[in-house]
């Protein structure tokens, strides 16, 4: 099982992460509200998208074949996979029967999610992560810390450490030499890799044309220098026509990086077609399920499909903002990690993320397609209770705590008596003497201090007043 | 078979209830499509170039950024922007090729003498400045579309320091609402590219930084 605490609670103590955490997200969170701030129809475009997804995952079958019916007419090739291995079977037995030896990748949250990187490599390939921040969490043997900015838990020191220890660069911390090192480095790796992997953003239907958002211009290389050029989705991705596309581009990038558009948008349909001059002489598509197609099954627990990868809704958490991403220990973070994982794995193996949220909804709020993702981390926690088998002291409380809410006066008498005992228990925010398990909570914070008189009580003396 | 249990699971799922919605209209706010691109594209980092003759406006870019070549990324180019030109040695302009022209003077006369060259990813990497044409430009973000079609390509864009895009007027939509229900994806060509300004990161502590592995410099020029 995945364990949230013991990585947020080295977060918390780690001074130089709280201070890069700080730095880019609250120049993540400027960004989008201003770009936010400039779309005076950004409800309307939410609820375009909301409903577009709500229609095409209720017909994905139909859709999934559109696209690979379009797809197969631009001289592509589709493949399914249910499982993650079955996905990254597929390129291990691809690269072997074509004779490649090294791949570039382009950004795929769906790679790490199935942890392709792992098993080419372990088949003997060369894999090279292409966009910067993926990079230089590559060559630290990390994993990315966010879904969109994955290097964004460093400072640019360590990255210079990195690269010159790693790249053999003069020691620098001036980051526009930092990043002209990774441009050298990695022009020399597109030219030479026979595979290019990259990630899909929206598949249209329609058109069988696979759409890839990016500001570097590495997923174009990596979709067009290789004579092989396989692009990963997840089944969520297809959208029914072209015309949806501005909508989606708009909430995507706008939430994301706080851009009006990317440097690039890659509309790929397919191969290399007669009289181009270049291009991959073969294109695949693979459609993964990998859970998804579980998820469908309950009303509520589908909003998790509708999501787009944009990582507002980890900028905007209070608890991905002081314990960054890694602490998550999942492929995905914050709260769509915290949906996103427990499905995709069991509400079992990650028991500790629906707990990982204040519930306070600005993960709702901030979300562009909506996703009501305060309910169904509720939802999912129920799912952990119900399956846990039962800690017997927990219910004990559970079931006094319910007893003492059940009914206003015994509330009222409760409460009266615990405001009168804790000032004796709790002096200057410490208990004393502490009584575990009670006191586990002042280990990383100061207790509150109790206001003599409840808000009723308040309430009803400013009435008499009147 | 996993492409039949997938589907198979999905049809037991489907269900038909929700409507697609209505495409939303484009934008009615773009008046001065050609105005309204040119402060977009700035905004962004992107060169505007406008009211120069062609051979004027290509000089002024090779003194700015100090290049002598040019790779020409396309054959119809000349004739939708009114380029004259001239191709040195075997006029071979089939398969894939590319064209090259050299100003060692840093000075672009007319006409353009060209040089056509088998298609090489080395040549094509070292080049100084490439020259493409915009199929469409979008006001609303200043945006210019380039296709892989007719000898466009689709990395000879990328790769070279500086881009230049030649767009004409009369191929301004106001939005990208207007462009995709005009543009027919896939019909002709493997691949589009929708460009704004020049490449970027914010990787590291959020430092913008332009030229990551795409132009450092993007110049769009408008012919008419």
């Amino acid at each position: 099982m995945i364990r949230i605490k013991p990585g947020a609670t080295k977060a918390l103590r780690d001074s130089s992460l709280q201070r890069n955490l700080r730095h880019t997200l609250v120049h993540s969170l400027q960004s989008r509200d201003l770009a936010i701030g400039d779309a005076d129809d950004w409800e309307e475009l939410r609820r375009y998208a909301r409903d577009t997804k709500l229609h095409t995952l209720g017909r994905l079958h139909d859709y999934l074949v559109q696209l690979e019916d379009r797809v197969t007419q631009n001289g592509g090739q589709v493949v399914w996979a249910e499982t993650a291995a079955e996905a990254v079977n597929f390129l291990i037995d691809l690269a072997r029967r074509e004779g490649v030896r090294r791949v570039v990748k382009s950004k795929t949250m769906l790679g790490e999610e199935i942890h392709v990187n792992e098993g080419l490599e372990a088949a003997g390939l060369e894999v090279v992560e292409t966009d910067l921040g993926e990079y230089i969490v590559q060559l630290r043997g990390e994993a990315p810390s966010h879904i969109v900015t994955p290097a964004s838990h460093l400072s640019k020191e360590q990255v210079a450490e990195l690269f010159t220890d790693r790249l053999r660069m003069e020691p620098t911390d001036d980051v526009e030499e930092l990043t002209a090192t990774a441009r050298r480095v990695l022009r020399r790796k597109f030219i030479e890799a026979e595979l290019g992997i990259s990630g899909v953003n929206f598949a249209v239907a329609e058109t069988g044309t696979v759409v890839v958002v990016e500001n570097e211009g590495n997923a174009r290389l990596s979709t067009s220098i290789p004579r092989i050029h396989v692009a990963l989705m997840g089944i969520e991705k297809v959208l029914p026509r072209a015309e949806d596309l501005p909508v989606f581009l708009k909430l995507l990038i706008r939430s994301a990086t706080g851009q009006k558009i990317t440097s690039y948008v890659n509309l790929i349909s397919g191969p290399r077609r007669a009289g181009e001059v270049d291009g991959p002489d073969q294109f695949y598509l693979v459609i993964v399920d990998n859970g998804r197609s579980r998820m469908l099954d309950d009303p509520l627990l589908r909003q998790t499909l509708y999501c787009i990868r944009c990582g507002a809704c980890l900028n905007v958490c209070p608890v991905f903002q002081r314990i960054g991403g890694h602490a998550y220990g999942s492929v995905y973070q914050g709260p769509i990690g915290a949906i996103l994982t427990p499905q995709l794995l069991s509400a079992r193996e990650a028991a500790d993320h629906p707990f990982a949220s204040s519930l306070c909804g600005a993960c709702h709020e901030v979300c562009p397609v909506k996703i009501e993702i305060p309910e169904i981390l509720l939802r999912l926690r129920a799912r952990v209770k119900a399956e846990a088998s039962g800690n017997r002291i927990e219910r004990l409380v559970m079931a006094i705590w319910a007893w003492f809410m059940r009914s206003s006066s015994r509330y009222e008498v409760a409460a009266r008596w615990l405001r009168r005992l804790y000032p004796v228990l709790v002096r200057g925010g410490r208990m004393r003497p502490p009584i575990p398990p009670l006191s586990l909570w002042q280990k990383e914070r100061d207790l509150p201090v109790m206001p003599r008189r409840s808000f009723r009580e308040l309430w009803e003396e400013e009435s008499r007043r009147k | 078979m996993s492409r039949s249990r997938i589907l198979g699971r999905l049809l037991k799922l489907r269900e038909t209830g929700a409507p697609l919605p209505s495409p939303i209209p484009p934008s009615p706010t773009i008046h001065d499509r050609r105005e309204r691109f040119r402060i977009e594209a700035e905004k962004v980092g992107t060169v505007v170039l406008e009211g120069r003759a062609i051979d004027r406006a290509l000089t002024l870019i090779l003194a700015e950024v100090g290049a002598t070549r040019i790779c020409w990324l396309g054959m119809d180019l000349f004739s939708k922007h009114h380029i004259p030109s001239l191709v040195d040695g075997p006029a071979e302009t089939s398969g894939r090729t590319l064209l090259f022209s050299d100003h060692p003077d840093r000075k672009v006369d007319l006409p353009v003498r060209l040089r056509a060259e088998p298609y090489d990813l080395e040549s094509l990497a070292e080049v100084a400045v490439s020259l493409g044409t915009a199929e469409w430009g979008i006001s609303e973000t200043g945006s210019t579309v380039e296709s892989a079609t007719r000898g466009g390509g689709r990395v000879g864009a990328i790769l070279a320091p500086v881009h230049v895009a030649l767009l004409r007027e009369a191929d301004l939509v106001g939005d990208h609402v207007e462009l995709f229900s005009r543009v027919n994806l896939g019909a002709a060509e493997s691949a589009r590219i929708l460009m704004t300004g020049p490449s970027r990161t914010a990787d590291i502590e959020k430092i913008l930084i332009l030229g990551v592995h795409g132009p450092k410099r993007l110049y769009v020029v408008f012919t008419d």
